[in-house]
C-alpha cells in the first residue's frame, strides 16, 4: 500500500457560465497520507463541494477541468476514460457520502433494493450472498438487519444517514468523501453519527476527506485541516497548528474561529467577518481576502500570496505570515 | 409558576397542548384507533417584556409548533395563550390580525420566504397593505427608509430596487427583519433565524437582531436547535423534549449547571474547537434517537433514554416543572442523586 492515497496537484476547476469561468477551484494542491482523515472548511462558495465531486472526476456540469492531476494511489485519474473510473476508481477506490444524501433516498422502494441496485450495478454476484453483504454492512453502522425490508420514511434522519453510510462503504473503498455528513441532524446523533465514522474508519482502514463549515466538528474529527477561501487554499494544518494554543496563522481561519460560537465559554460579543465572500468570475487583485481582512497591508491589495510552508507542515497563503 | 409578582408580563402560555390527527387510509379504518400525534403535550412559561426567551430542542421536540401556536397560525387543542394579560386563544378573525400585527414572525429559510419577483421596496410594502396602515405613499417610503436602516441595510435607497435574488443570504435575514420591523410589533417569534446563514455572517445577523431589540424594546421568542448562540442571544431559556419543557431558567444556569440528563446530554455533545479530541470517541450519555410523538413513553417521557432512569421513573406520574431557585426548574425526578 502506497503511503499516500491521494495527491491534489495544482487543480483548476472551472464552472462555465454565460457570465464567463468561475473559478470554483484554483490552483488547489495538497496530498493525503492512507489512513488519514483532511477537513476542508470554508463558507458556502469556497469549493469544498467542488473538490469532492472534482475527486471522484464527476464535477457538476458546467464544471470543466483546466488543469491539474488528482493521484489516486499515484495514479492520474484525469486522463482516465469514464469507463476506466467506473470499474477502478469511482465508488471502488472513492467513495462519497453527499450532501443530503440521506433525504435523496428514493421514497418509493425499501432500503433493500436501494441498496442492492448499487451492489448489482458493480458486483456480479447472486442475490443471496448480496442480501447477506447487505445484511453485514447494515449491521457495521448499527442497523438491525430488517431495515431492508423498510422505506426511508420510516427511518429516522439518523439511521437514514446510516444507510446512506453503509452504502457508501461496501464496495470496499479506500478513501471516503464526506460533504456535511451530519449537518441536517440534531446534535446528539450528529454524535453518534461521529463516533460511528470515527469507529468504521479503524475497522475498514480508511482515509478520509471531512467536508463542513463546522470548525468545531471539524477540530473532532480532522488530522488535518485544510481550510479553503474564495476556490484557493488559505491555510493548511495539522489539528494542533490551527487549534492549539498559538492559534491559526491566517486572519481568514482566525476571523472564522472567533466566529464560531463556544457552548461553554461565556462571551459578551460574537465576532463576525464584515463583508461576503468574493464574485469568483472576477476575483479581487491580489489575495482574495484582502477586501475583508483586518491585516491588510498595501502588498496585499496589488500582489497574490503564494501557499507557502510557514513551519513544517504547516502551509500558509498570507504575506503577513511570511513576515 | 414564575414569579407572578413581576406584572410586566407580555405573553403566557398556559398549559398549552396541540395534538394532530394524523391522515388515515380507508383500509386503515377498519384497524385499531388512531394514534394522535402529541406535538406539544401541556407546556407553560412566560416571556417579560423585552426579554428574549429561547426554546431549545431537537427536531420533534414540538419547538416549531410552539412557535406557530404562538403566532396563532394553528389552533391549540387546549391551554390558554395570553399575550398583555389579555386571552387570545379564541380571538376572531379581525382581532387575530391586530394580534399579529404586534406579533411578527422572522422564517428559517431567507431564500423562500420572499416573493422572488417583489422589489424588496415591494416586500417591505406588503405587510402595510395587509394592515392598511397608511395609503399615503410618501407616509410608506418613510417607514420603509426607516426599518431599512433600523436594520443597517444602508443607504435604504440603494436595496430598495432590488430584487431577493441579488442579496446575499444575511441581507435577505435582515429584510425579513425589516418586514416585521415596519408593522411596529412588540414581540418577535423567530424560528431559526440564522440557520441558513454562513457562520461567518451569523454572528453579524445576532448582532443586528439585539441592536434592534434593544433600541426599540422588543420581545423574542427565539426558536432553535442551537445551544451555542442560544446562550450568546437569550436571557432566558427551555428545553422542550418531546412536547414538554423539561428545563427553563437563566441562560447562563442552563448551560453551567444542567440539572435535567437531558439537558446535560445535549451540552455534552455539542462539539468545541479544540485539539486531542481526534482519536476519542466521545461518551454519550444518553443513546438512541428521540421517540415519535405518535408513542410518547409512560411515567416521565424521557426514561427510554436516561442513563439515570428508575422504576419509578417510568411507572410513576410524569414529573411537573420543579423549582431550584432563582428561576430554575426542571422536571426530573432524580435530580438531587444525580447532581
Amino acid at each position: 500500500m502506497s503511503e499516500t492515497i491521494l495527491q491534489v496537484k495544482n487543480l483548476k476547476l472551472y464552472y462555465h457560465t454565460s457570465k464567463g469561468a468561475v473559478k470554483a477551484l484554483d490552483d488547489v494542491s495538497f496530498d493525503l497520507k492512507t489512513g488519514e482523515t483532511l477537513g476542508l472548511v470554508g463558507e458556502s462558495g469556497c469549493g469544498k463541494t467542488t473538490m469532492g465531486t472534482g475527486l471522484l472526476r464527476m464535477p457538476s456540469p458546467p464544471g470543466r477541468y483546466e488543469g491539474g492531476q488528482i493521484l489516486v494511489e499515484g495514479r492520474d485519474i484525469l486522463p482516465l476514460p469514464e469507463r476506466e473510473i467506473r470499474k477502478d476508481i469511482r465508488w471502488e477506490k472513492v467513495s462519497m457520502v453527499f450532501q443530503g444524501a440521506m433525504n435523496c433516498l428514493t421514497p418509493v422502494y425499501t432500503i433493500g433494493k436501494q441498496m442492492m441496485e448499487t451492489l448489482q450495478e458493480h458486483r456480479s454476484m447472486d442475490k443471496a450472498e448480496a442480501q447477506d453483504l447487505i445484511k453485514e454492512y447494515l449491521g457495521y453502522v448499527g442497523l438491525p438487519a430488517d431495515v431492508t425490508s423498510r422505506y426511508p420514511h420510516e427511518l429516522s434522519g439518523g439511521m437514514k444517514q446510516r444507510v446512506v453510510i453503509a452504502t457508501a462503504l461496501f464496495l470496499k473503498p479506500r478513501l471516503v468523501i464526506l460533504d456535511e455528513p451530519t449537518t441536517a441532524l440534531d446534535v446528539i446523533v450528529q454524535a453518534q453519527i461521529i463516533n460511528l465514522l470515527k469507529k468504521l474508519k479503524k475497522t475498514f482502514d480508511l482515509s478520509f476527506i471531512f467536508i463542513t463549515h463546522d470548525l468545531a466538528l471539524e477540530a473532532e474529527v480532522s488530522d488535518r485541516i485544510c481550510v479553503m477561501y474564495a476556490g484557493k487554499i488559505a491555510e493548511l494544518g495539522t489539528n494542533e497548528q490551527i487549534y492549539g494554543r498559538s492559534g491559526p496563522a491566517h486572519p481568514y481561519t482566525e476571523r472564522l474561529l472567533a466566529a464560531t460560537p463556544r457552548l461553554r465559554r461565556k462571551v459578551e460579543s460574537l465576532s463576525f467577518i464584515p463583508g461576503t465572500p468574493p464574485d469568483l468570475i472576477t476575483p479581487p487583485e491580489g489575495c482574495r481576502f484582502h477586501p475583508r481582512c483586518h491585516k491588510v497591508y498595501d502588498r496585499c491589495r496589488v500582489e497574490e500570496p503564494p501557499v507557502r510552508e510557514i513551519e513544517p507542515g504547516h502551509l500558509a497563503a498570507c504575506w503577513r505570515c511570511f513576515e | 409558576m414564575s414569579n407572578g409578582i413581576d406584572g410586566d408580563v407580555i405573553l403566557r402560555v398556559d398549559d398549552l397542548k396541540k395534538h394532530f390527527t394524523p391522515h388515515q387510509g380507508f383500509l386503515q379504518s377498519f384497524g385499531k384507533t388512531r394514534k394522535l400525534v402529541r406535538a406539544v403535550d401541556g407546556i407553560s412559561f412566560e416571556i417579560r417584556r423585552g426579554e428574549i426567551f429561547g426554546l431549545i430542542g431537537e427536531s420533534g421536540s414540538g419547538k416549531t409548533t410552539t412557535g406557530k401556536l404562538v403566532m396563532k397560525l394553528i389552533d391549540p387543542t387546549s391551554g390558554r395563550i395570553l399575550f398583555n394579560g389579555r386571552d387570545v386563544t379564541s380571538i376572531g378573525r379581525q382581532e387575530a390580525k391586530e394580534y399579529r400585527r404586534q406579533v411578527q414572525m422572522i422564517f428559517q429559510d431567507p431564500y423562500a420566504s420572499m416573493n422572488p419577483r417583489f422589489k424588496i421596496r415591494d416586500v417591505l410594502e406588503e405587510p402595510l397593505e395587509i394592515h392598511r396602515i397608511t395609503a399615503d405613499r410618501k407616509e410608506r417610503e418613510t417607514r420603509i427608509i426607516r426599518s431599512l436602516t433600523e436594520v443597517k441595510l444602508t443607504p435604504p435607497e440603494d436595496f430598495m430596487g432590488r430584487f431577493p435574488h441579488m442579496l446575499s443570504g444575511g441581507q435577505r435575514q435582515r429584510v425579513a427583519t425589516a418586514r416585521t420591523l415596519i408593522l411596529n410589533p412588540a414581540m418577535l417569534v423567530a424560528d431559526e433565524p440564522v440557520s441558513m446563514i454562513d457562520l461567518s455572517t451569523r454572528a453579524e445577523i445576532l448582532h443586528m437582531m439585539k441592536d434592534v431589540q434593544r433600541d426599540l424594546g422588543l420581545t423574542y421568542l427565539y426558536i432553535t436547535h442551537d445551544l451555542s448562540t442560544a446562550r450568546y442571544f437569550t436571557d432566558r431559556i427551555a428545553v422542550m423534549y418531546l412536547g414538554r419543557i423539561v428545563e427553563m431558567g437563566k441562560a447562563d444556569d442552563i448551560i453551567d449547571r444542567p440539572a435535567h440528563p437531558y439537558t446535560r446530554a445535549l451540552i455534552e455533545a455539542v462539539p468545541e474547537p479544540s485539539t486531542g479530541q481526534v482519536d476519542v470517541i466521545k461518551e454519550l450519555p444518553i443513546s438512541g434517537e428521540i421517540p415519535s410523538p405518535s408513542n410518547i413513553p409512560p411515567g416521565c417521557r424521557f426514561h427510554t433514554r436516561c442513563p439515570y432512569m428508575k422504576p419509578e421513573c417510568k411507572e410513576e406520574a410524569e414529573p411537573e416543572l420543579m423549582d431550584l431557585g432563582g428561576g430554575h426548574y426542571h422536571a426530573c425526578r432524580r435530580w438531587k442523586e444525580i447532581s
